[in-house]
């Protein structure tokens, strides 16, 4: 509770609002954004360690905050985290080099040939309408329940975002844009290089974040549901030794690298797509 | 996934020059030609080949026994136990109990997202305070919550419909949210000048405006419910579609498999469709305006 009337303290503190020092102003008014940012989550926290205080879910259920950090610090320290972590990731890296470049391979065929549009596009996107996690089962029986299947199954959630948000990146160039490459007598390679490219390349950015967030998303559920290591099966492990602050600590550790994925695909894309807003 | 999407015909004449676009004749109603159809059915017609080839050489496969029939079984095989499965009601059954589930779990996370993103949306202290939390919340995908919700309220329906509305609410929150904020300044400007008070503000501006994220959200959520869904009923459930692959894979019987991964795609093709549709009359007004 302690930790609670502090957050309150620290809002009801007079904002410095002097116009001398609008500088100190601002980060007055955004200290007091984080501050009512972090007030429902410290109340949660509070609430947490109040119910444990109180027995009132037995501790198996509902363990301790202090005994989840404490398993954090443990499973960080003997590198087991880390372990399951690197394991997971390079799965999912395997999988978005493999889902993503056919995903890009076939957006962009979809994009450019009218032929393997008027072919290929119906049967793509009523597959593609099936969610990945409903070919597990398949795949399992094709594949076994080894690293191919977690590869397939991640790579298959990768293609579809990349593929569509890449055919429709380049599907939506504005016609205008096309016949001003033309009037300048481009040729195909040079219409490409320096017209689609440049002008899909949000879009495409938008699908390679969309599959690296359900690639995240299935690593998860296949771990979850036919695995040996990685952070997945962490959590069933916690789960049947009725462990939870296990699973805890992997479900911080899957939301963590949720954020940092997003956010350096995020950063990649302003760095790479930083010219942009130079140019309108 | 809309097919309607304006197509640049790149490819083949990404290198000719332009060539003189014929005027559109300034008649009312063109009459119906065969030839005008004729795209149409093209189109139609060359969506065929790819599908067909992969039947047939499943079929392939089968009769020349290149994979054991229990890992493969025959295209007929699987349309047989479709029918099969549809005459003893069993289909019908579990689509019933999942579409069930899905509903439910849908409509909670589709009003608790809906009431969240508006107040995020329209007030920025609510935003101040819930946002992060929020944010947080949405990190851990929905089915990372499972190992630890099954502990605290057990596989029970509860279990099901928590994770359901759980991954509408996501969405739903975010694209109302985003929606909301997203509404051009200079509309809600020439509302003031109107002189429009609140209500008439937010009736007649703000949710018109902010009307297509919001559904996009609202289709997100039930696209990413049934997704859902069909997880949880794989991993805990002792009926539904997702349980019927399940109980087929444990029998080694892939045509029950097959024959119930394609009622989940047909189902959530469906879903996804209707709301489409709904869209489309809801925003008529929209063609007419711009």
């Amino acid at each position: 509770m302690s930790s609670l009337t502090t957050a309150l303290d620290s809002i009801a503190l007079p904002l410095p609002s002097s116009p001398v020092l609008p500088r100190l102003a601002r980060a007055g008014r955004l200290a007091g954004i984080v501050a009512a940012g972090a007030l429902l989550p410290l109340a949660l926290f509070a609430l947490w360690q109040y119910a444990v205080d109180r027995q009132w879910l037995a501790e198996q259920i509902l363990p301790p905050p202090s005994l989840v950090w404490q398993s954090l610090l443990e499973l960080w320290d003997s590198g087991e985290l880390l372990d399951h972590l690197t394991i997971s990731l390079s799965r999912v890296a395997w999988s978005f080099v493999i889902g993503g470049g056919s995903g890009l391979v076939l957006g962009v065929a979809l994009g450019l040939s009218r032929q393997v549009r008027a072919y290929v596009y119906p049967s793509f996107s009523v597959v593609s309408q099936f969610p990945v996690v409903g070919w597990i089962p398949l795949l399992i029986i094709f594949l076994g329940i080894d690293e191919a299947l977690k590869i397939a199954a991640i790579s298959l959630a990768v293609v579809v975002p990349v593929a569509v948000n890449t055919y429709k990146g380049i599907a939506n160039i504005p016609r205008a844009w096309l016949e001003v490459g033309r009037v300048y007598g481009f040729s195909l390679p040079q219409t490409l290089a320096r017209v689609v490219l440049p002008a899909a390349a949000p879009s495409v950015f938008n699908g390679l974040r969309q599959g690296v967030m359900q690639a995240w998303l299935t690593l998860v559920f296949v771990e979850l549901l036919a695995s040996s290591e990685g952070i997945g099966y962490l959590m069933v492990w916690g789960r049947q030794l009725l462990q939870l602050d296990l699973v805890v600590v992997a479900m911080i550790a899957i939301g963590a690298v949720g954020l940092v994925l997003d956010l350096s695909l995020r950063f990649a894309e302003s760095r790479l797509l930083g010219w942009r807003r130079g140019a309108f | 996934m809309s097919t309607t999407i304006s197509t640049v015909a790149l490819g083949d004449d990404i290198a000719a020059l332009p060539r003189a676009r014929p005027a559109p004749p300034a008649r009312r109603r063109p009459p119906l030609k065969l030839a005008a159809l004729w795209p149409r059915v093209r189109g139609w017609l060359l969506a065929w080949p790819v599908p067909l080839a992969v039947l047939a050489l499943w079929q392939l496969a089968a009769s020349y026994q290149w994979i054991p029939a229990q890992i493969l079984p025959a295209p007929l095989t699987v349309a047989a136990t479709f029918v099969d499965l549809f005459n003893t009601g069993e289909l019908q059954s579990n689509t019933l109990i999942s579409l069930q589930r899905v509903l439910f779990g849908f409509l909670t996370g589709a009003v608790l997202g809906l009431a969240l993103g508006v107040a995020m949306g329209l007030s920025p202290l609510v935003k101040d305070y819930l946002y992060p939390t929020f944010k947080a919340f949405a990190q851990v995908p929905s089915l990372g919550w499972l190992p630890l919700l099954m502990m605290v309220v057990g596989i029970d329906e509860a279990l099901k419909i928590i994770l359901i509305a759980k991954s509408t609410f996501v969405p739903i929150t975010l694209n109302t949210y985003k929606g909301l904020q997203g509404v051009p300044s200079s509309y809600i400007e020439v509302a003031k000048v109107y002189g429009f008070n609140r209500w008439q503000m937010l009736r007649r501006v703000v949710l018109p405006a902010a009307f297509p994220p919001i559904w996009n959200g609202v289709r997100y959520g039930l696209t990413h419910s049934w997704l859902a869904l069909v997880g949880v009923e794989l991993l805990a459930s002792s009926e539904g579609l997702g349980f019927l692959i399940v109980y087929g894979r444990q029998l080694y019987q892939l045509d029950v498999v097959l024959a119930a991964v394609v009622v989940v795609g047909a189902v959530g093709y469906a879903l996804d469709k209707i709301l489409a549709l709904i869209e489309a009359r809801l925003l008529r007004w929209r063609r007419d305006a711009f």
